[in-house]
């Protein structure tokens, strides 16, 4: 295989390896290392500001790392950006379609740039725009577009020349919830063809159901990574919540009855329930709302 | 359906060279506004011939330099002007609302070709949108004033929409506001346009002006247009000039490109 270290498995298809990207004294993404095997779907959750999009767009080439090395498909992001390419698929977090042309002119643009032959062109473009359903704004131009038919057209787009590793930036922002669900299956659809796929996401809910693993990162730092029933189980697979003068407080145990026992000793309402992965976040990551980007 | 990439691979055409994308959609926005476009390529040719030649030159005799009546002179230089407003304008526009507005650029760059391919189809783009102004403008020329066309003067015309082109490419990529854009256009383009040699003949100009208005790239190219179009022979040394100029704007647009981050 190309560029693979000796320590890596031949299934690795991403691999990042101490990669750092500093805007000058913003450091968008401070040394983070870890690999997707492939046939996985691998969520990444942070903040925002987190470095997420930094560390994507270092993925797919359009931003170069400070430091470190990025791995996709055996090939080296630095050196073999033409392979690179041919092989992934991206939906980025802003719309960046060409709002002059139509949908459909869009996914033929697309086409064209990666060379997909004419005869299945067309079959293929007909397809993804029935599954994302769009046939009937097909001929519209984008512009005319609302959010969620663009967000829609952007996957259709990344699917086009079928890429063997998709990147998803927040693929279901602004969806409805039908859409959104829509888009899930198609994720899962996808994989289940062979697809791997790297996502990023602030729903949890979305990470929870979809993603084999999770990593979670702050402050450009990746700070767990695992499944999401690892993550809870380090945290503890239940929980107890109560509400007192400082606002909700959360205690985690490893099994119910330590729970319910701990929970009997409050004097106060208290809810006993399963741990989730937004409870592994907020504890990771603080409680307090972001309010400025991380520096 | 199958939307997966592995158990499928995708069939791949070879014969359609890699920068030819770009040049389809730039053809699709061709169809869609061509009325427009040709109104816009034969207005302010018309301005300048009707103001400078008909209007300033037949009241005011200007002395020509070898000669040639001022229409003569004029001809060549609106064509010039024609080639550089709508071929460098027309890209930098494109590559500045792609990179900076729309963020469409990025899916170029996402696409499996080379830099070098990119770069060439914005250049080639630029330049069949120069050609189209330059040649709307000898179409309406023809009526006005007796001019005979030859190879060498439409080879000077390609060459000349190719190198601007490649000057539309080099400043779309450097701009990053909409001052920039401006201020590209105030302190490059409009004293380009004037100083040139394209109204007025460069011996006309203040003697301080003189020799700095030959560090334009467009100078040599009215030049040029204005030598073979009157069949004078070939002036190699403006041909080599305008290809260096060519050259120039393809290694720094092309390291640009190349060094492109964010
Ligand atoms: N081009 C840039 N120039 C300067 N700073 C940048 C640039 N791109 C990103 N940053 C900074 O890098 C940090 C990480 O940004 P990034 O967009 O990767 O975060 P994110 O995790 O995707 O956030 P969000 O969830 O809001 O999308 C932020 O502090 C951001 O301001
Ligand atoms: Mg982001």
């Amino acid at each position: 295989m190309h560029g693979y270290g000796v320590s890596a498995g031949p299934s690795t298809v991403i691999r990042i390896e101490n990669v750092a990207k500093r805007y000058g004294n913003i450091t968008a993404v401070n040394g983070v290392s870890f690999s997707v095997e492939e046939g996985e779907i691998f969520g990444l959750l942070g903040p925002n500001g987190a470095g997420k999009t930094t560390l994507i767009r270092m993925l797919t080439t359009l931003t170069r790392p400070t430091a470190g090395e990025l791995f996709v498909a055996g090939y080296s992001v630095r050196k073999h950006q033409v392979e690179v390419k041919k092989r992934i698929g991206v939906v980025p977090q802003q719309n960046n379609l060409e709002r002059e042309l139509t949908g459909r002119q869009n996914l033929l643009l697309h086409a064209l740039l990666h060379k997909v032959d004419r005869a299945e062109r067309n079959q293929r473009i007909n397809e993804l725009l029935e599954y994302v359903g769009l046939q009937d704004r097909a001929d519209d131009r984008v512009q005319n577009y609302s959010g969620g038919m663009a967000r829609r057209l952007l996957i259709a787009r990344a699917l086009v020349h079928r890429p063997s590793i998709l990147f998803l930036d927040e693929p279901t922002i602004g969806l409805d919830p039908q859409t959104r669900r829509k888009i899930w299956d198609l994720i899962q659809i996808m994989n289940r063809d062979g697809v791997t796929v790297l996502l990023t996401t602030h729903y949890i809910e979305e990470a929870e159901s979809l993603c084999h693993r999770v990593g979670i990162i702050d402050y450009g730092r990746l700070i767990a990574l695992g499944t999401p029933s690892e993550l809870k189980e380090r945290l503890g697979n239940y929980c107890v919540e109560f509400l007192n003068e400082r606002g909700t407080e959360r205690h985690f145990f490893a099994t119910r009855s330590e729970a319910q026992e701990y929970a009997q000793r409050k004097d106060c309402d208290t809810v006993v329930r399963r741990t989730n992965l937004e409870d592994v976040f907020v504890e990771l990551t603080g409680r307090e709302v972001r309010e400025s980007d991380a520096s | 359906m199958n939307l997966g990439g592995n158990s499928q691979t995708i069939r791949q055409f070879l014969w359609l060279p890699p920068w030819y994308p770009i040049i389809w959609e730039e053809l699709v926005y061709w169809r869609s506004k061509f009325w427009l476009y040709l109104a816009t390529y034969m207005l302010s040719p018309l301005i300048f011939l009707l103001s400078f030649g008909f209007g300033v030159g037949q009241r005011v005799r200007l002395i020509m330099p070898s000669g040639v009546s001022y229409l003569e002179f004029l001809v060549p230089g609106v064509v010039a002007l024609a080639l550089f407003n709508n071929g460098v304008t027309s890209v930098i526009v494109r590559m500045f609302y792609h990179r900076l507005h729309f963020y469409s650029f990025e899916a170029y760059r996402l696409a499996p070709v080379s830099t070098l391919s990119l770069w060439l189809g914005y250049a080639l783009s630029g330049m069949l949108r120069g050609l189209l102004a330059g040649l709307v403008v000898l179409g309406m020329v023809i009526f006005l004033v007796p001019i005979r066309l030859n190879w060498l003067f439409i080879g000077s015309m390609a060459l000349t929409s190719f190198c601007f082109g490649s000057f539309g490419v080099l400043i779309g990529l450097l701009l990053r506001s909409f001052d920039d854009h401006a201020l590209a256009t105030e302190f490059f383009l409009v004293p380009m346009t004037f100083l040139s040699g394209t109204l007025i003949p460069v011996e006309r100009l203040p003697g301080l002006l003189q020799p700095i208005v030959w560090l334009f790239p467009l100078t040599p190219v009215a030049q040029l247009l204005r030598t073979t179009l009157a069949g004078t022979g070939f002036p190699g040394e403006l041909a080599a000039m305008v290809g260096g100029w060519t050259l120039l704007f393809f290694l720094l647009g092309w390291f640009r490109l190349s060094r492109l981050d964010t």
